[in-house]
């Protein structure tokens, strides 16, 4: 929908105009080196020899690096397990073993031949079958349990079990693995990597080098499209060129190549979910029994995490009294796969759902009589597995107008008319519900971050926690700012992410990266005003700006912001710009 | 004999020596001349985010600007063009109404897909002064978003008021510069080094002796599959021979019922021209590939390439094709069905090379049937295509012809059920003996596309729609 109040992305013009700067898009610096690495060819390995000696042989290789050269080589955000560069055993196909750098990309991709790897193949566990036969778990075995399951089953006219299956996904952000390492004054480094989570960065880059974290900033002006793909996973790449920066002071760029990307990057978690359905011959849940299974590849990564969000969405948008939920992150040697947009919830809701359709068919029923007669309700239909209170549920009335406004039955008549007389194609018409859980599980990250910066001629610039993606945070958080200030959009400047400014911040995920870091924001320029009512204050009243006792009224909120200007409440008829309030 | 490759990019003039003829245009603007906007993704021509303009000169002494992946664009293939990328659009630094609308109907989100649909979008002017909507779409499956999910982009493009819109030649009206571009493109070329080269020789005779003498060069026309390999390292062999300069061998004709296709015809010359010669082909052709791939590739580039998958061989292959071979020892004509050794290996010897291809068309009561699976409409390898040239008096089949592609290590027709389906009734207990006999004949693949088992359905299902559709169109 286009109308007078939409508002344009901020960056629309220079995405159209292709002015926009992605991290490749900054020009190569005279001395700048590439990078790029060797890879595993094997999905499990112990590494007997790593041979660079024939690199010499190529001027234009400046350096190399292995697990040696690292003061430290073990990361992880939930569970510390992944080592940046392979030292002993190989998990998985495209796993990082050496570094290299040439001051030419033409020679970088020889050099990577030149490099050999020995390496004793072991068997891999790469199914989820195979890595439950083996134990190979990441976390003790989840679970969520409420009722009586065993009872109910019994209590059940109808028992249903199935299995759930779903296969990996690869990201495919248009904007492949990129990061670009400048040396700042010998000892510091500016990085501008392709990252959902520039703190991450700049830790894990500390952390390898042995250095302080203030040692390193990270900056985001923008990413090509995420996804999850560099919540966790841009790192390891960032860390590379911070590598060849560090020890080389010279700058150095990584940009993964496709293929490259999609061999070593991980995806979405296959799952494989077993479940067992009892109901009354309505169709009514009074069991429900899940195990959820995700492969996790061969690093903890955000697995755990990914695994609980599944199992948190496995009732889907259901009342379910009498319900067990078990989960397990398994590992295998996979690239470790890592989080997709909705991080595991569509397993748990896909399963549900799967289950649903199976009643459905069973009583000869259509589907979404069953998803009615199951929704959440009223109290005591109103308490999910994990014990939260479902408040403001609109689940009943949001469907039955859709299916009122939709013509469901229509539809559906016309459809099953269709498939009657068609030989070449059939049709099909769904509606499901969904209930989708916004924000971090882990509690700490639902954070934000904003540094607002009023400048003289009354232009503004922010910058805040939030990486731009395409998602459009930039242009919300840009309309919180202007609505403090009263003040046209074209006055906010969005300044790039960076840790200098931002530190410690959450990831751009979960879906509440406008909501956290907006509302920082919106804190951080609502402080600003109100220092700036004391100062109106005293130029319109001749006072200081003290709260006012007698009349309990703070004398600052009789200053008024509006279309630009500033004036008293009670002296509307003098009235200053914003940017003469500022001088 | 040139031996620098002269272009403009944006209006200003280019020479290109050396090593450097055999960049891909995307990476020399990006890093040569930092023009940034154009983007590479996926380095195969698939995504369209490198999308620049190439303006061609034309007989009138104008340019023609058609749509190209620069990913894949050699350098040495832009002589005597004019290259438009996204930095060429503003004119008097001011946004287009392209540019303006993609911006203000939520087209771009992250943005990195953005500069690619702003040319595509361009490019569907360039052809159509008043898109329609299904021209929009047709003109967009060469361009991947992973954000918008394309409702955002096709609204930009529907919100486009087409009166406001100039064509290119509006912005690039450059006289010095279409003169000499008018002027050089026909120039016999040679780029040698050490280890590389590229010959555009004018005459077949030059051209014939260039081959005879270079076993080893490759022949290229619009290099879509040589770009490929060499961005992707699968090959490093730089020495090509091309025949964009020999006269005239960039016409489709029809004679006699008999349709020639030469050398240099482009995939896009030949759906135009099937279109409205055989609409079964150029319905089919609409599923080929995008814009930007088949203004490059060519028909007989499809040929010489002999990709078990293609979509082109399996009806070339059921309407018994002619082969036109020329070489230093003389010319010779094979039936396509001849030329297929084994995968991608032909019946060409090295010194030989396809002038042109012919074959009868259709008769006006038979049936030419094409079908593709794949697992996006679009821009994708078939996992199985099949061609059936059916004839039939009432319900009795007087001629039957099928091929398959994607199945096997080359396009293969199925001698066994063609004559068990000869002079049989049309019936669903003979088309499915005929899937027996085709099932018996072939051990399809397993590869990424599809087992085994999944191909085999697939041909099952492909015959048994075969049936249902001729019968509900009697």
């Amino acid at each position: 929908m286009n109308n007078d109040t939409t508002i344009m992305q901020n960056s629309a013009y220079a995405h159209v105009s292709g002015e926009a700067i992605f991290v490749d898009d900054r020009p190569v610096l005279p001395n700048e080196l590439f990078v790029d690495f060797v890879g595993s060819t094997v999905a499990l390995g112990n590494i007997r020899k790593i041979d660079t000696s024939k690199l010499s042989a190529l001027s234009d290789v400046v350096a190399c690096y292995t697990a040696k050269d690292l003061s430290h080589n073990l990361f992880g955000g939930i569970i510390c397990d992944a080592p940046l560069l392979a030292e002993k055993q190989v998990t998985y196909i495209g796993m990082p073993i050496v570094v290299i750098a040439a001051s030419d990309r033409q020679v970088l991709r020889a050099a990577k031949e030149l490099v050999k790897i020995d390496i004793e193949e072991l068997p891999p566990i790469l199914s989820i079958e195979d890595a439950i036969k083996n134990n190979a778990l990441y976390i003790p075995p989840r679970k969520i349990e409420r009722g009586n399951v065993e009872t109910a089953f019994q209590q059940s006219q109808h028992v249903i079990e199935g299995v759930f299956q779903c296969n990996g996904q690869e990201h495919y952000y248009f904007e492949t693995q990129t990061a670009i390492a400048y040396p700042i004054d010998g000892d510091c480094l500016e990085i501008h990597a392709s990252t959902q989570h520039p703190s991450e960065v700049q830790h894990d880059i500390a952390a390898m080098l042995g250095i302080k974290q203030g040692q390193v900033v990270c900056v985001v002006k923008r990413i090509g499209g995420g996804f999850g793909g560099k919540e966790t996973q841009n790192a390891p790449f960032a860390q590379m060129v911070a590598l060849v920066a560090y020890k080389t002071k010279r700058p150095a760029r990584i940009v993964l190549d496709r293929d490259n990307d999609i061999l070593c990057t991980g995806k979405r978690h296959p799952f494989t979910n077993h479940y067992k359905v009892g109901f009354t011959s309505e169709g009514r849940i009074l069991a429900y029994e899940v195990d959820l299974k995700a492969n996790g590849g061969a690093y903890a990564d955000l697995s755990t995490a990914v695994l609980e969000r599944a199992m948190l969405h496995a009732d889907n948008a259901y009342f379910l009294e009498n319900v067990r939920i078990t989960g397990r992150a398994l590992r295998t040697n996979l690239a470790p796969n890592t989080a997709f947009r909705a991080f595991g919830a569509p397993k748990g809701v896909g399963t549900i759902e799967q289950a649903i359709e199976d009643i459905a068919i069973f009583l000869h029923q259509d589907p979404l009589v069953i998803r009615q007669l199951n929704l959440y309700g009223p109290s005591p239909r109103n308490i999910t597995p994990y014990s939260q209170t479902f408040c403001n549920n609109l689940l009943p009335e949001i469907i039955a107008r859709t299916i009122e406004l939709s013509q469901y039955q229509n539809r559906r008549s016309a459809i099953e008319h269709f498939n009657k007389n068609s030989r070449l194609h059939l049709r099909g018409i769904s509606l499901v519900p969904i209930k989708f859980g916004i924000s971090f599980t882990n509690r700490t990250l639902n954070q934000g971050s904003a540094l607002v910066n009023v400048h003289l001629d009354g232009s503004i610039q922010v910058s805040t926690g939030a990486v731009e993606m395409g998602q459009g945070v930039n242009t919300r958080i840009a309309q919180a700012v202007a609505g403090v200030f009263s003040v046209p959009l074209a006055n906010i400047m969005l300044m790039p992410t960076s840790t200098e400014k931002n530190h410690n911040t959450s990831p751009t995920a979960a879906s509440a990266s406008a909501d956290l870091n907006g509302n920082a924001a919106l804190l951080a320029a609502q402080r600003i005003r109100e220092r700036l009512a004391h100062c109106a204050v005293a130029i319109f009243t001749g006072e200081s700006g003290e709260i006012d006792l007698v009349n309990k009224v703070r004398e600052i909120d009789t200053i008024i912001f509006e279309g630009g200007r500033v004036f008293h409440r009670h002296h509307p008829e003098n009235t200053l710009t914003f940017s003469e309030l500022l001088n | 004999m040139r031996e620098v490759i002269i272009f403009y990019v944006n209006g200003e003039r280019n020479e290109i020596k050396g090593n450097d003829a055999f960049l891909m245009l995307a990476e020399w603007l990006r890093k040569k001349r930092l023009l940034t906007g154009t983007k590479v993704v996926c380095a195969e021509g698939d995504c369209g985010a490198c999308t620049v303009m190439l303006g061609i000169p034309i007989a009138s002494g104008q340019l023609k600007y058609e749509p190209r992946n620069s990913c894949i664009l050699p350098l040495f293939n832009l002589d005597g063009k004019h290259v438009v990328t996204v930095e060429g659009l503003k004119k008097n630094n001011e946004l287009n109404p392209i540019q303006l609308s993609v911006a203000r109907h939520g087209g771009a989100q992250c943005g990195y897909c953005t500069p690619g649909i702003v040319m595509a979008i361009t490019a569907i002017f360039e052809q159509h002064a008043r898109p329609t909507e299904e021209q929009f779409r047709s003109g967009l499956t060469g361009n991947l978003c992973r954000c918008t999910g394309y409702d955002g982009i096709l609204r930009a493009a529907l919100a486009i008021d087409a009166g406001q819109v100039n064509k290119l030649d509006y912005y690039w009206n450059i006289p010095a510069m279409k003169s000499e571009l008018a002027k050089i493109s026909l120039d016999p070329l040679a780029i040698k080094n050490d280890n590389t080269f590229i010959y555009m020789p004018t005459s077949w005779e030059n051209l014939l002796q260039t081959k005879a003498d270079h076993n080893q060069a490759v022949m290229v026309a619009g290099a879509t599959d040589i770009g490929v390999s060499l961005n992707k390292g699968y090959s490093q062999n730089r020495k090509f021979i091309s025949l964009a300069r020999i006269p005239n061998i960039d016409t489709i004709g029809i004679n006699d019922d008999v349709v020639e296709v030469c050398a240099n015809v482009s995939l896009s010359q030949f759906e135009t021209f099937c279109v409205q010669h055989i609409p079964s082909i150029g319905k089919f052709m609409k599923f080929f590939a995008a814009a930007q791939i088949k203004n490059s590739a060519t028909l007989v580039g499809n040929i010489a390439n002999a990709s078990p998958s293609s979509d082109t061989l399996p009806f070339l292959s059921v309407l018994d094709a002619d082969i036109e071979i020329v070489g230093i020892n003389g010319n010779r004509r094979l039936n396509i069905n001849h030329y297929f050794l084994d995968y991608k290996k032909t019946a060409l010897k090295a010194d030989e090379i396809i002038s042109k291809v012919s074959f009868a068309k259709p008769k006006s009561d038979a049936h030419l049937i094409l079908y593709k699976v794949s697992r996006r409409m679009y821009m994708n390898i078939a996992t199985v295509s099949a061609a059936f040239l059916v004839e039939k008096q009432k319900n009795m089949i007087t001629n039957f012809k099928v091929a398959f592609g994607g199945v096997a290590a080359f396009v293969k027709r199925l001698p066994a059920v063609e004559k068990f389906m000869q002079g049989k009734e049309f019936s669903i207990a003979n088309i499915e003996h005929a899937t027996k006999c085709a099932l018996q004949t072939y051990t399809p693949l397993s590869d990424v596309r599809g087992s085994k088992q999944y191909r085999e359905m697939l041909i099952t299902n492909l015959f048994k729609k075969l049936y249902i559709e001729m019968e509900a169109n009697g």
